[in-house]
């Protein structure tokens, strides 16, 4: 069940991070500083295609940096999130949080507003 | 309500919509799982980097002692610099066999840098407490802090490794 959010003038969604798979490879990325490709399509659980989809769409946005390089003779591709890419999933992450937190907010009201009065006292 | 459930790897969450709170917080959840598994698999040290480490380590020092006590000890410590080289080569490898970078900071590398000058030094004192000689001295340092690494390397991995299996 869920209830009524009020709108909030807080920071709004960003359209590039809508997708699951998007989000999840920014996220990751924000925690480093580059992040083999092979290792965020398994942390993803997602084909290279859908990866490779993914980062195209955060690449084409700005917000991600696709480095091609070597490790001993294995040519491997590395992905990082750009400074405005932080910015904009930092901007994304607190739409997130203002959105469970008013629904946090609406959902205590809303108990509040129906909740049975406080169990009597059991004295004397 | 929904039981708490332990995030999984892959992302759970539909794409969150303003209207959504189950979907933002489930999104939120992902995002923070995502950020602690990349910070966490930056810690993981590859299983031949312990050896290898304690093996160079090991072997340098162990030369050294003896070029200590033949009296060519000036010829082997240009030696140090081509295993100065192996070593830079070794931790970069490492951290790229990882697949995930994460710059150390400067207050990070100078507790490291310290850590090891203190293990170096206590290896030492102890051995010249025991009357050892310079080259047993030497050969003694080396191999220990070749098999410190090791070892830090190993409990390092456990540790992580039981970080993300509580993740999983």
């Amino acid at each position: 069940m869920t209830p009524d959010v009020p709108p909030t003038d807080g920071p709004a969604l960003d359209a590039a991070f809508r997708h699951p798979t998007r989000l999840t490879v920014a996220a990751f990325l924000s925690a480093c500083d580059e992040a083999e490709f092979g290792t965020v399509r398994d942390y993803c659980q997602v084909s290279d295609s859908v990866l490779s989809k993914a980062a195209a769409g955060l690449e084409a946005a700005g917000y991600l940096g696709i480095r091609k390089g070597a490790v001993g003779r294995r040519f491997r591709t590395w992905l990082s999130l750009t400074p405005t890419g932080h910015d904009a999933l930092a901007r994304h992450l607190a739409a997130l949080q203002d959105i469970a937190s008013a629904a946090r907010s609406a959902g205590a009201r809303a108990r509040g507003g129906t909740a049975p009065p406080a169990s009597p006292s059991s004295g004397p | 309500m929904s039981a708490q459930d332990s995030t999984p790897a892959a992302p759970s969450s539909p794409a969150a919509s303003p209207d959504d709170p189950d979907a933002a917080a489930s999104a939120l959840r992902d995002a923070e799982a995502a950020r602690s598994r990349a910070a966490l698999q930056a810690q993981l040290v590859p299983a031949w980097y312990g050896p290898s480490a304690a093996a160079l380590l090991t072997a340098y020092s162990v030369g050294m002692g003896l070029a200590h006590a033949e009296g060519t000890a000036g010829l082997w410590t240009w030696a140090g610099l081509p295993v100065i080289l192996l070593g830079l080569g070794l931790a970069r490898l490492r951290k790229r066999s990882t697949g995930v970078l994460v710059g150390r900071s400067g207050a990070r590398k100078r507790a490291v840098a310290l850590a090891v000058l203190a293990a170096f030094l206590l290896v030492a004192g102890v051995c010249r407490l025991l009357g050892l000689g310079v080259p047993a001295t030497v050969a003694v340092t080396g191999t220990a802090l070749g098999l410190g690494v090791w070892v830090h390397a190993v409990q390092q991995n456990r540790t992580v490794e039981r970080k993300l299996r509580e993740y999983v």
